[in-house]
């Protein structure tokens, strides 16, 4: 059970963080804020997880990332979306979407 | 990268320390919160870091320190094999800065495409080079319109006296735009104004840099100041620049005065070299059809024997580099076989290894190292043991090159411009690298092929069975190309002894030659120079240790002028005309150089004056060609438009190169030679001691009279042979040196061979096999890759060596005697090469053996 819940939520999180990032360049922190924000604090995110989650997405070439100065002018790395970021962003979005009618579909027949 | 990801994370955790403060929170509960928040940091970096994985420059870093560590631990391997490839990179990138410096840049001119040669061509079809008559000259700068500019070279001798010893210069006569066409600046005060190759202004010389230099000390307020040559005053009006020289090299430039003398005018008098710059944007062959189409239309004006004859407008590059062309490529390919055997020779010395390294590669891959993986390391190896040979091999080429262009000052063109430079160190680290791969690629694929279980197995004994085919097929390979160098080696070998032993005519031994120009204002040409000349003949005879002396115009093998004769009995008409070399010679010029006199009698001091009957000498050839039937003595020669009558016969001489047949030959006295003339003396000393006292007891008749190039006739005769020397030298270096590393490679495989195969030995001996078979069992093996390489070789030498043809003399390039000559020698280093490691396995003591493993 463990593994199919940790699952699901990395694959959530990408989502999450790629959807973010389609606003435009943010470093890590303000990632994490934003997600909370955006869901009225529903989902909080486990800050442990998001960064190794960063990298791997940045190895796969969905992000790219830079250093350059934060909102209070210190050195930060900035994450933004490229071109096969976006592509993967449409493709689980939809995914996403399929799962959640899916999944509504089912608790409505109950 | 680790600071990088802990500065990512911290700025985090300060962040939303930062944000609960503003919160409201006291300050160490604001820290502690936000880390309690982040969750283990440690463990967080470890992962982020995994997700990345190494990059490209840190894993080659990584398999650069391990490959370092490698070769540490196997010093002798790394030593044998970073000398072998820097023997064969060093040769490689010496042999490239020669071909580079003389063949393939640029000359060091501006624009230097446009620069060309012009010449008259007897052959009508661009194929000859002959000098060009004055008129010829004249009518070419009148018409054309193809070229900037042409300018004429005239090569004379012009002694400089004044301060100092005097000095023998070689000056070139040219036109007033002659430097303008080369675009070279004067390096101080002027060149040539366009009026100053008129009568009456022509008497200004430009230096070069070098005589500037040591005659004249760089004295900077030189320029201005008056010199004399030959008796006449010249001032100083520029000196050239170190760099770039002239493309014919000479001492200084004054102008030539077009009509001085009555040759100029001439179409049959060819005495003129001359240069010319294209128009910008003008083809070669636009400038080629320009002047074809001038010829055709001064054909009348032509004398009727030459009425086929062309122009041939040569690009200067082409002119001043054509004639070692060939002979720069074949040892550029010869110095590339040595590096293909170099790294089939160091690929061999991997395979070896190989078996020490399968159970280690085996382990790499059981722990998940890809194939690629494995292959990208060993490449790593092979690359960076290239580059430390190649490193050591650029010191070798910097010595080579140094070396080279010393000893080849006189025979190689553009050697000023030649040296180990930027492009010479590419081409280095391009072998580097390319024969890195080329060497560790074999070995590589085949470490890393993915047999796990076998290697791992095998307990780290070799598989024999694929290693050991390429392990041979490299020796054949080797074995083949150095017995084709040695094939070009000893072909130029048989060459020097063929042109050793063919009779030159004369007996260079113990003779001491030198030059020496005439002042034609103090020794006008005819009986005032002659007399001077018969006094320096007969002080020099007088000093002891002097057997006899006397003087030419041209000695053997520095060329020859010819002009034609006939005997006076037959009708002027051109058909009875013979071409024949001409020499003015006087005092004991013949019994000085060992030219036999076969019939009649030498000159005398009566013959040598203007007024005196003319008398003539003949060699031998002439003689019976001129007088089949008769007796030449008494008979006479139309020469000059003069009739002379025969006084002697002397021997045949090889005046043009001990490789050419002697010609037709013609001596009269020196009172008739307007030339500058070389004196010869037989000593019965060692010749160079007399040299000093030779130029003194001149000096003392005439402290204005220099003499120069003193050398003794036997390095004339050598000179002339220096370019094939040369040849011999490098192609027997590079085969020698083919040859031993051919060596190295089947001793180290025959050797490893025999280590491996101990045990199997060991039971054989244990069975009752004798000591004997199992040595010639061994030796079989070895001899048969060699001989299958010598076969390999002989037909690849057979279809290269003809690339040498033009250098080799009486010797075919597909000699039989020297192609078996070599092969018997190659297989005889072979036989030694096999019969150590052969022996080694003979002395396997077979309890030993078998207890081993």
């Amino acid at each position: 059970m463990a593994t199919t819940k940790a699952e699901l939520l990395q694959g959530t999180l990408d989502l999450l963080i790629l959807k973010t990032l389609a606003a435009g360049a943010m470093h890590g922190y303000s990632i994490a804020q934003r997600i909370q924000q955006r869901s009225d604090d529903v989902l909080v995110v486990e800050e442990g997880s998001l960064y190794p989650c960063l990298y791997r997405m940045e190895e796969k070439g969905w992000i790219s990332a830079e250093w350059g100065k934060s909102e209070n002018n210190r050195r930060a790395k900035f994450y933004a979306l490229t071109r096969s970021g976006r592509k993967q962003l449409e493709e689980e979005t939809a995914i996403w979407e399929r799962v959640h009618r899916a999944i509504t579909l089912v608790l409505q027949a109950a | 990268m680790k600071q990088e990801i802990d500065e990512e994370l911290r700025f985090h955790v300060e962040q939303r320390t930062a944000e609960n403060i503003a919160n409201g929170m006291p300050r160490d509960e604001a820290t502690r919160e936000a880390r309690r928040r982040f969750g283990n940091v440690q463990s967080v970096r470890e992962e982020c870091r995994e997700t990345r994985g190494a990059s490209f420059g840190e894993t080659t870093l990584q398999d650069i320190r391990f490959g370092l560590r490698m070769l540490w631990k196997n010093p002798g391997f790394a030593t044998v094999a970073v000398l072998t490839l820097a023997l064969g990179i060093g040769a490689c990138t010496a042999i490239f800065s020669l071909v580079n410096g003389v063949l393939l840049r640029a000359l060091p001119y501006d624009q230097p495409g446009q620069l060309v040669q012009l010449w008259e061509d007897p052959s009508g079809k661009g194929q000859d080079r002959n000098s060009v008559a004055g008129a010829q000259f004249a009518d070419w700068k009148e018409q054309v319109t193809s070229m900037e500019g042409i300018s004429v070279v005239r090569r004379v001798n012009l002694n400089l006296t004044g301060e100092g010893r005097p000095e023998r210069l070689s000056v070139h006569k040219v036109s007033a735009d002659y430097l303008q066409i080369l675009r070279l600046q004067p390096f101080l005060g002027r060149g040539f104004l366009p009026d100053e190759d008129q009568p009456g202004k022509d008497r200004v010389v430009v230096l070069t840099h070098r005589l500037w230099r040591e005659h004249f000390g760089g004295a900077t307020n030189l320029v201005g100041q008056a010199v004399r040559l030959d008796s006449q005053s010249y001032t100083v009006i520029g000196i050239l620049p170190a760099k770039p020289q002239l493309p014919i090299e000479c001492d200084a430039l004054t102008p030539f005065v077009f009509g001085s003398e009555s040759w100029h005018r001439s179409r049959s008098d060819h005495r003129l070299r001359v240069i010319g710059r294209l128009k910008s944007g003008v083809t070669l062959e636009q400038a080629r059809a320009e002047m074809a189409a001038i010829t055709q239309r001064l054909k009348p004006s032509y004398p009727s024997w030459k009425k086929d004859w062309g122009v041939a407008v040569v690009p200067m590059h082409e002119q001043l580099t054509g004639a070692i062309r060939p002979q720069l490529w074949v040892l550029f390919g010869a110095v590339g076989f040595v590096l293909l055997i170099a790294c089939a020779n160091v690929a061999g010395l991997l395979l070896a290894r190989m078996a020490a390294r399968q159970k280690e590669m085996a382990i790499r891959a059981a722990l998940g190292a890809g194939r690629w993986r494995v292959i990208r390391q060993l490449l790593t190896e092979s690359v960076l043991l290239s580059m430390l040979g190649g490193g050591l091999g650029l010191v070798l080429a910097f010595w080579g090159v140094n070396l080279f262009t010393k000893l080849s000052a006189d025979n190689l063109p553009r050697v000023a411009e030649v040296g180990v430079d930027a492009s010479a160190l590419g081409f280095a680290l391009l072998m580097s690298l390319g024969t890195g791969v080329a060497f560790g690629l074999a070995p590589a694929l085949h470490l890393a092929r993915p047999d796990l279980t076998g290697a791992l197995k095998q307990e780290g004994r070799a598989s024999r069975s694929g290693s050991g085919r390429l392990r041979g097929a490299l020796i054949i390979a080797e074995v083949a190309l150095a017995l084709m160098l040695l094939a070009g080696a000893g072909l130029m070998l048989k060459t020097l002894f063929r042109l050793q032993a063919v009779p030159s005519g004369f007996n260079p031994h113990g003779v001491l030659a030198m030059d020496m120009s005439l002042d034609d204002t103090k020794y006008p040409a005819g009986d005032r120079r002659a007399a001077f000349v018969r006094q320096i003949i007969q002080r020099i005879e007088s000093l002891p240790g002097v057997e006899a002396a006397g003087t030419a115009t041209t000695l053997p093998m520095s060329g020859a002028t010819d002009s034609s004769v006939r005997a006076e009995s037959r009708p002027d008409l051109e058909e009875f005309y013979i071409g024949s070399d001409y020499d003015l010679v006087s005092g004991d010029y013949f019994p000085a150089m060992g030219i036999p006199l076969l019939k009649g009698r030498r000159f005398t001091e009566r013959d040598d004056s203007r007024s005196a009957p003319r008398v003539a000498i003949l060699n031998e050839a002439l003689a019976k060609k001129i007088f089949p039937n008769e007796d030449p003595l008494g008979q006479r020669v139309r020469f000059w438009g003069e009739s002379w009558e025969v006084a002697g016969v002397v021997g045949n001489v090889r005046q043009r190169g001990l490789d050419r047949e002697s010609k037709e030959h013609i001596y009269l006295p020196q009172a008739f030679s307007p030339f500058p003339c070389s004196l010869v003396v037989r000593t019965k000393v060692p010749p160079m001691a007399l040299a000093d006292v030779c130029r003194k007891e001149i000096l003392m008749m005439d402290s204005d009279q220099p003499i120069s190039n003193i050398r003794t006739l036997e390095q004339i005769v050598a000179g002339s042979a220096s370019q094939r020397r040369l040849m011999l030298v490098l192609l027997g270096l590079f085969a020698g040196a083919a040859m031993l590393l051919a060596a190295i490679g089947l001793y180290g495989t025959m050797a490893y061979a025999v280590s491996q195969r101990t045990r199997e030995i060991g039971i054989r001996m244990a069975l009752g096999a004798q000591r004997g078979e199992v040595l010639l069992q061994v030796m079989r093996q070895g001899l048969k890759l060699t001989f299958l390489g010598v076969a390999l070789g002989l037909v690849g030498a057979f279809a290269l060596t003809r690339v040498l043809a033009h250098l080799l003399f009486e010797v075919t390039p597909q000699d039989p005697f020297t192609f078996v000559g070599v092969a018997v020698l190659l297989v005889a280093v072979a036989l030694i090469a096999c019969w150590l490691p052969a022996r080694r396995a003979m002395k396997i003591n077979p309890m030993e053996a078998l207890r081993s493993e």
